[in-house]
């Protein structure tokens, strides 16, 4: 009988491996990752994330009601699939057993005030108009109900509750145990803090068994700290270090020189289009460790809201002085910075030679320069991390970070990328006091024997949840 | 080669050969072998009982559809059997049919008397008619009151007609021997992978499938494709060279209390039980829910076995995973899974809405462990084989033929499925690759015999991942067929593998 004679030769090992096998086989669980932090801000109140480092403890302790799978487009999370549209509202069903870390189950409730608090403006955060724009309303415990700007499409909709900062809280408060995301906090010491895996999220546990937040205040500790093996990741674009991988392109970013409100009018527009030409012929790339390319206009290419080159200069005009500003403490701009005061040379030339000089500001930050704290200066360098991954989400977000009037939510999530948020992009290339010097790729260097798959957001950041240690050998 | 027509597999199969993606890879004999050891747990795992034979479940669909009639007292009883190949030994069947069909009747008809030969002038006459077309048997049954009394016998000397009954089975192995059709020749040389269309106007269910199964569920002679989502369960059936058509059926398992450890890439198990009475079960259980599922296919859809508030369609006890059915009404459990999605526990025999779990083996760390139903070629002989991909990326495969003795083979995932698709009484293997992303590398094998090497059959590719693999006779072409389910993150396909000529 040929099965008896089929088995009986089956007493056996046989290697049958595939092909070049690139498929999927089911993820192993365990593992460890450390990672730098300036400070848990993004784990204590993710609705007030706005830098990279934030965003991504943001994701790690906070679920949100959809997530972004690789390609962008939102996928639900704490939902239970896309809703039910109609006209302008999106009527939203919690995904049922889901839990906060506390045990406490999710409720519409809780989704509502989360996202009603995201719209205050004493919580500051990045996309407050675009949230304070919509209205939140639980319909029963199960069912949440999101009203719309008027006109605005669904997409736009999906695409802000899907943010990073978007996260549900208990009673929409922050607060331990308040939190729902795939790691729940755990220990904590002057070190920093650990983040355990939470099989209670609404997606499920995460891959990864735990994630150590480790305190690095100042760029120079984490420098130190990654060049010396204690973390597996570093966001910052500094570190040289030979031994390191570049798992992930990272965040997209743009390096802006902020004018000084005294540079208004026509002679400042003329001033800000100089400046843009001379940095753009310096190849001021140069400058800096990462990819970058010159900047033509406010916004990255991929994430442009209309025409966004800057014109030429009608006049090039003369100064007795030019002040460029730069975080003290911060090498990378402090060296971009360097450049760009010996490319702007021709611009500030007077009987007794050139004035141009670079100065270090302690405590420089995009809001201070927006808020001219610092009146010695003409321009200040800043780096903007952009967390927009659509030309409508990064029309609004230029326009809060920058402070930029004319450009309402439903405006932007309506007509983008014409009509009104055309109109408002080509005016902000044209009168808004920022000159974009280079577009940026940001690096995510990973240690160099870090057994991590890191699957890539959209944003450019890991998507640590999915993170895993593949088998050995695979 | 079959002298059989094709069957529409074939037929859609030759229609998109130019079409397929994947084209045949090369034959290619494997290495020596070696010893491999067989685990603690797939040593001692029970192997599931014989389904009932297709001759019985006709007979006993047969009886049960008579049952409105009490049948009693003595009767004769006549079988004719039309239809056979001329090779045929229909003698044989009618004879086996008859005594399968007594004791069908007598289970149902309690105050039936003797059997008396077919001429006998018994008061009671049944008449069995079987038919025999290419791949099922389908037969009626006349019970017919003979006239007792002069007066009867004026008015209808012929008798009169208490009760009838039509069923249909497919042609089994029991079959073709009681026939002596012998084993068939089909040829395994060239496959093509074909995906299958969307379904028109089908509202795409949420998520991924995470398990396929191919069962006549309803008993209607027509196999249904099950299919298991997060929080849905749909049976369709083929529709032709188009592929499945719409979803005849679905259930929600929302009504389910949610799994509150849930593991980030869902898993879940179908197992078809057969219960006491005869009739099939659905069992589902996927990770996202909190415990099992036991289901019925009927005209009205796919509803709980048991309906009442207590049960709330889920007789199976808490933290029961289904592994595979071990016999009637009885299941082989695991350990639910809690935030991780590895099989990794006790296992239990588990019988639907019976007593405790009866205590078995603890679980070899394992992706997955199932149970192929496969039967030899020249005899209705039963050898099914547990399956069990292990965590150490090692698949190992365990015969009832020889049960103690293990198949190991590396390098594969955790999908896989065994199915004679020849029917030549030696398994087919198909196994997904051990990567984690990307298209899936699909290796299909046949497992070796007169003591040769495994040889491989076909390598292929599948775009997506593959979550679930069934095995089945979709298309009623006497012939098995594989039916993959694949994910590419955002929708779930389907694509049969299949022979591209039998």
């Amino acid at each position: 009988m040929r099965r008896a004679l089929l088995l009986a030769a089956s007493a056996a090992l046989l290697s049958t491996t595939p092909e070049p096998a690139d498929a999927a086989g089911r993820r192993p669980y365990g593992g460890a990752l450390t990672l730098p932090a300036r400070d848990v801000s993004g784990v204590l109140d993710p609705h007030r994330a706005s830098d990279p480092g934030q965003r991504l403890q943001a994701s790690l302790a906070h679920c949100r009601l959809f997530r972004r799978a690789p390609g962008g487009a939102p996928v639900p999370e704490l939902a239970r699939d896309a809703g039910r549209w109609s006209g302008r509202t999106l009527t939203l069903t919690v995904r049922d057993g889901a839990t906060f870390h506390s045990g406490a189950p999710i409720t519409a409730a809780d989704v509502a005030r989360s996202l009603t608090r995201l719209g205050q403006p004493r919580v500051g955060a990045p996309l407050r108009a675009a949230f304070a724009a919509m209205a939140f309303e639980a319909v029963d415990p199960t069912t949440l109900r999101v009203t719309a700007p008027p006109g605005a499409p669904r997409d736009a909709v999906l695409h802000l509750l899907s943010r990073d900062e978007a996260a549900v809280l208990r009673d929409g408060r922050p607060g331990a145990g308040r939190g729902c995301g795939p790691y729940a906090p755990g220990a904590s010491d002057a070190r920093g803090l650990t983040l355990e895996a939470f099989a209670g999220h609404p997606l499920g546990r995460p891959f990864v068994d735990r994630v150590q937040l480790r305190l690095a205040p100042r760029p120079t500790d984490e420098v130190e700290a990654f060049v010396f093996g204690d973390l597996d990741l570093s966001l910052l674009t500094s570190p040289r270090y030979r031994k390191a991988r570049r798992a992930a392109a990272g965040p997209r970013a743009t390096v802006f020189a902020v004018m000084h409100p005294r540079h208004r009018g026509a002679e400042g527009r003329d001033l800000r289009r100089a400046i843009a030409k001379l940095a753009a012929d310096a190849r001021l790339q140069r400058h800096v460790d990462w990819r970058a390319e010159p900047a033509s206009g406010p916004w990255p290419a991929a994430l442009a809201p209309g025409d966004r080159a800057m014109a030429p200069p009608t006049a090039v005009p003369s100064l007795p002085s030019l002040t460029v500003a730069y975080p003290a403490g911060d090498a990378a701009l402090e060296e971009l910075g360097r450049a760009l005061r010996d490319t702007l040379g021709p611009l500030a030339v007077t009987s007794s030679g050139v004035r141009t000089r670079a100065i270090g500001v302690p405590g420089l930050t995009r809001d201070g320069a927006v808020q001219a704290r610092a009146p010695e200066w003409d321009l200040a360098l800043v780096v903007h991390p952009w967390t927009a991954t659509a030309p409508w989400e990064a029309a609004l977000e230029a326009a809060e970070a920058f402070a930029i009037p004319g450009l309402t939510p439903a405006a932007a999530m309506t007509t983008s990328p014409a009509g009104k948020a055309r109109d408002w992009a080509r005016t902000v290339a044209t009168d808004a006091l920022l000159v974009p010097i280079l577009h940026l790729a940001l690096p995510l260097h990973a240690r160099a024997d870090l057994g991590l798959a890191l699957p890539e957001a959209p944003t450019g950041l890991p998507e640590l949840p999915d993170a895993f240690t593949p088998p050995a050998g695979r | 080669m079959s002298d059989r027509p094709l069957g529409s597999t074939r037929r859609l199969v030759a229609a998109l050969a130019a079409a397929a993606a994947v084209a045949s890879g090369p034959v290619a004999a494997q290495p020596p072998l070696a010893p491999a050891v067989l685990p603690a747990d797939l040593a001692t795992l029970p192997f599931p009982v014989a389904p009932p034979s297709s001759t019985a479940t006709l007979a006993e669909h047969l009886a049960r559809g008579l049952a409105p009639a009490a049948l009693s007292g003595a009767y004769a009883l006549d079988v004719t059997v039309t239809g056979a190949p001329g090779r045929a030994t229909p003698a044989r069947l009618a004879a086996f049919a008859a005594d399968t069909l007594e004791a069908a009747l007598r289970r149902h008809h309690p105050d039936l008397g003797a059997r008396l030969a077919p001429d006998a002038p018994a008061p009671l006459r049944v008449d069995l008619a079987i038919a025999v077309d290419a791949a099922q048997l389908s037969a009626t049954l006349r019970a017919v009151s003979r006239p007792a009394t002069l007066w009867e016998h004026l008015r209808a000397p012929a008798g009169h007609v208490v009760a009838t009954a039509f069923a249909a089975a497919p042609i089994d192995l029991e079959l073709r021997t009681l026939l002596g059709l012998g084993p068939r020749i089909a040829r395994l040389d060239r496959f093509r992978l074909v995906p299958l269309a969307a379904r028109p106007g089908d509202a795409a269910p949420a998520g991924p499938v995470l398990d396929l199964l191919v069962d006549d569920l309803d008993g209607d002679g027509v196999p249904e494709l099950l299919t298991l989502h997060p929080t849905e369960v749909l049976a369709a059936t083929w529709a032709g060279p188009s592929g499945f058509g719409p979803p005849r059926a679905r259930a929600s398992l929302l009504h389910l209390p949610p799994n509150p450890a849930r593991v980030r890439h869902p898993v879940g198990r179908l197992a078809v039980l057969v219960r006491r009475d005869g009739t099939r079960a659905l069992v589902a259980a996927s990770s996202d829910r909190a415990r099992a599922v036991a289901l019925r296919l009927t005209p009205a859809g796919l509803e709980p076995l048991d309906a009442s508030p207590a049960a709330a369609g889920a007789p199976l006890p808490d933290g029961a995973w289904p592994l595979y059915a071990a016999g009637v009404d009885t299941l082989v459990t695991g350990p639910w899974p809690a935030g991780r999605d590895a099989l990794d526990g006790p296992a239990a025999l588990t019988t639907l809405g019976g007593p405790a779990p009866a205590p078995l083996a603890r679980l070899t760390p394992a992706w997955d462990l199932r149970a192929w139903p496969l039967h030899g070629t020249l005899s209705p002989s039963w050898t099914p084989v547990l399956a069990a991909a292990h965590l150490d990326g090692q698949l190992r495969l365990r015969s009832a033929a020889h049960p103690d003795q293990a198949l190991s083979l590396s390098g594969h995932g955790a999908a896989s499925a065994l199915v004679d698709l020849d029917a030549d009484g030696t398994p087919e293997l198909l196994a997904t690759s051990t990567a984690l992303d990307g298209p899936d590398a699909l290796t299909l094998m046949t497992l070796g015999r007169d003591g040769a090497a495994p040889q491989v059959l076909w390598r292929g590719r599948s775009p997506a991942p593959v979550t679930a693999i069934a095995a089945g006779d979709v298309d009623r072409d006497g012939y098995d067929e594989l039916v993959l389910a694949s994910w590419d993150g955002a929708a779930a396909r389907l694509a049969i593998l299949a022979p591209v000529a039998r």
